[in-house]
């Protein structure tokens, strides 16, 4: 920012814009919890290059405009700015990170304060079976789970803290729990002080007869549920969600953290922005949609596992193995219905799918293989990829194998089959033992291998 | 950036003028952010990216202010 030989040179744009967007983005990641910066970041930092750019050019334009000096590239100051701009993202990636590897760690804003607890039992409440009952706190775990009679338990752990001890017994004082009546059973949720501030925190552990439908949210808080007969629907905002052991349907929504459901009769929903997500033991269907940056296994779903997430839609039937996704990587194993998987960016990896196998990918590795002869079709796709396929020696099937621009290997061989791998196009066609399902391998840029298995 | 100060003196061309008010500014902010803290729903926790919104808009004032009449070198 110092006067050049050009006399008045003015100071860049570009470093009141790029403290404006970021406060921006953070204060709306702060009222939307969903929302990550980290990730966003990873996807769109090249707009910031052209935030840079046209940030420069408006100074050229308006230097030229008024005659003064143009500003530099890149000044001290502005430099100075970016280092700083890149450690606060580095440092905002660990604190995620942190709080996944130790979610229980409290990061509410909480120093130089006094915190006073008390746990108290609330009167029973008698419950018809088939009741509904609806938990929501703003601080605190929500723990549901089945007791022995056929009434209704809660037991409430409260919390708060203030400037000094009276403070926060004051505060504590004005804390109570509703249980309210509602047209289909009872609504829980604390009430009396405005708790919202973070002041106050509200534990829930509830007890309930088992044929009970429950649904629980929390904006600061874990939930778990375990033993419920009923349907059950779970959202935490800022914390982790486990359910199991449950007979009905269950619909879990993590925005920040976990999500665990595992020992399920019904279908299962799961949606949200959370970090990792697992399943397990499922006997209707599993469907995952949202946008976990997390890991993602799941593991024996009777019926039909559904996965839409942003670059990867899978569909499998019976998934007796299971499925891992992550990042870079999806890999699933025996499955006793047909498979689809369309990603990109991703190496797959399937093994043992008993029924027709779909993969569509893009820049990644494709590899299958199964045990078993093939009884239903495969049909593999890449781009700039490479596929491969591992079948039994004893096989029979009909296979059409194209790389543009690429290889086909293969260890199979028979009279009918032809394999030309040319300058600019490599192909195996034809039919190995006695035909039947048809294979069909096409990429780009990579080679196909086809192998035998002994 | 010391170059805007000349030996105790300040500039008085637009540009200098809009420079001095970030230290105020600021200032005012952080006391408005905890006031708020106390008195609303919103906390420190949440409101701290206006500490990056209000500098920005000043720093962008500054930029696009005239340096006409700069008492600099």
């Amino acid at each position: 920012m110092t006067n050049g030989s050009g006399g008045r040179q003015r100071s860049s744009i570009f470093g009141g814009l790029l403290l404006i967007l970021l406060g921006l983005l953070f204060l709306f990641e702060r009222f939307h919890p969903g929302f990550e910066i980290g990730h966003l970041f990873r996807v769109y930092w090249p707009l910031l290059l052209i935030l840079w750019g046209v940030a420069k050019l408006i100074d050229y334009l308006l230097a030229r405009q008024r005659g003064d000096g143009r500003p530099p590239l890149l000044s001290g100051g502005e430099a100075a700015l970016l280092v700083l701009v890149v450690f606060v993202l580095i440092g905002m990636s660990l604190w995620q990170w942190g709080r996944r590897a130790m979610p229980n760690i409290d990061t509410h804003f909480d120093f130089l304060n006094e915190r006073a607890t008390q746990s108290r039992e609330l009167p029973a409440k008698a419950i018809a079976p088939g009741a509904r009952v609806t938990v929501t706190t703003n601080r605190g775990d929500i723990t549901i789970h089945v007791g022995q009679g056929n009434d209704l338990r809660v037991l409430a752990n409260e919390s708060a803290s203030g400037p000094n001890d009276s403070a926060a017994q004051e505060r504590l004082k004005a804390v109570d729990v509703a249980i309210e009546p509602t047209s289909d059973g009872y609504d829980i949720h604390p009430s009396g002080e405005d708790y919202s501030n973070g002041h106050v925190s509200v534990g829930l552990d509830i007890e309930l007869p088992k044929q009970t439908n429950v649904s629980a949210n929390s904006n600061h808080g874990d939930i778990n549920v375990s033993g419920v007969a009923g349907s059950v629907m779970a959202e935490a905002l800022d914390g982790d969600v486990e359910i199991h052991d449950c007979g009905g349907d269950v619909s879990a929504t993590g925005r920040r953290g976990d999500v665990r459901v595992t020992g399920i009769t019904g279908n299962v929903t799961i949606g949200g922005s959370g970090g990792d997500l697992e399943l397990g033991d499922i006997s209707g269907n599993a469907t995952i949609g949202g946008q976990f940056s997390g890991s993602v296994r799941v593991r024996n779903v009777a019926k039909l596992t559904r996965i839409a997430l942003p670059n990867a839609q899978l569909q499998l039937a019976n998934m007796t193995g299971r499925l891992e996704f992550d990042s870079d990587h999806i890999e699933i194993s025996d499955v006793g219905g047909a498979a689809k998987i369309e990603t990109s960016n991703k190496d797959v990896e399937a093994e043992n799918v008993a029924g027709a196998l779909n993969i569509q990918d893009v820049h990644g590795t494709v590899t299958a293989s199964d045990s078993q002869a093939p009884m239903q079709n495969i049909s593999i796709s890449n781009v700039s990829g490479e596929v491969d396929l591992t079948l039994p020696g004893h096989s029979n099937f009909q296979i059409s194998a194209i790389s543009q621009s690429g290889k086909v290997q293969s260890d199979f061989e028979a009279p009918s089959l032809q394999l030309d791998n040319g300058s600019n196009m490599g192909r195996l066609t034809g039919r190995i033992g006695t035909g039947g399902p048809s294979i069909s391998v096409t990429t780009t840029y990579g080679t196909i291998y086809l192998r035998k298995s002994s | 950036m010391a170059d805007e100060k000349i030996s105790g003196r300040t500039c008085a061309c637009a540009h200098c003028r809009v420079r001095g008010l970030m230290g105020p500014i600021v200032l005012i902010t952080i006391g408005v952010i905890f006031l708020f803290g106390e008195y609303t729903r919103y906390s420190f926790g949440e409101l701290w990216p206006l500490l990056l919104i209000v500098p920005g808009i000043v720093m962008l004032a500054q930029s696009l202010a005239s340096k006409d009449g700069h008492a600099g070198r």
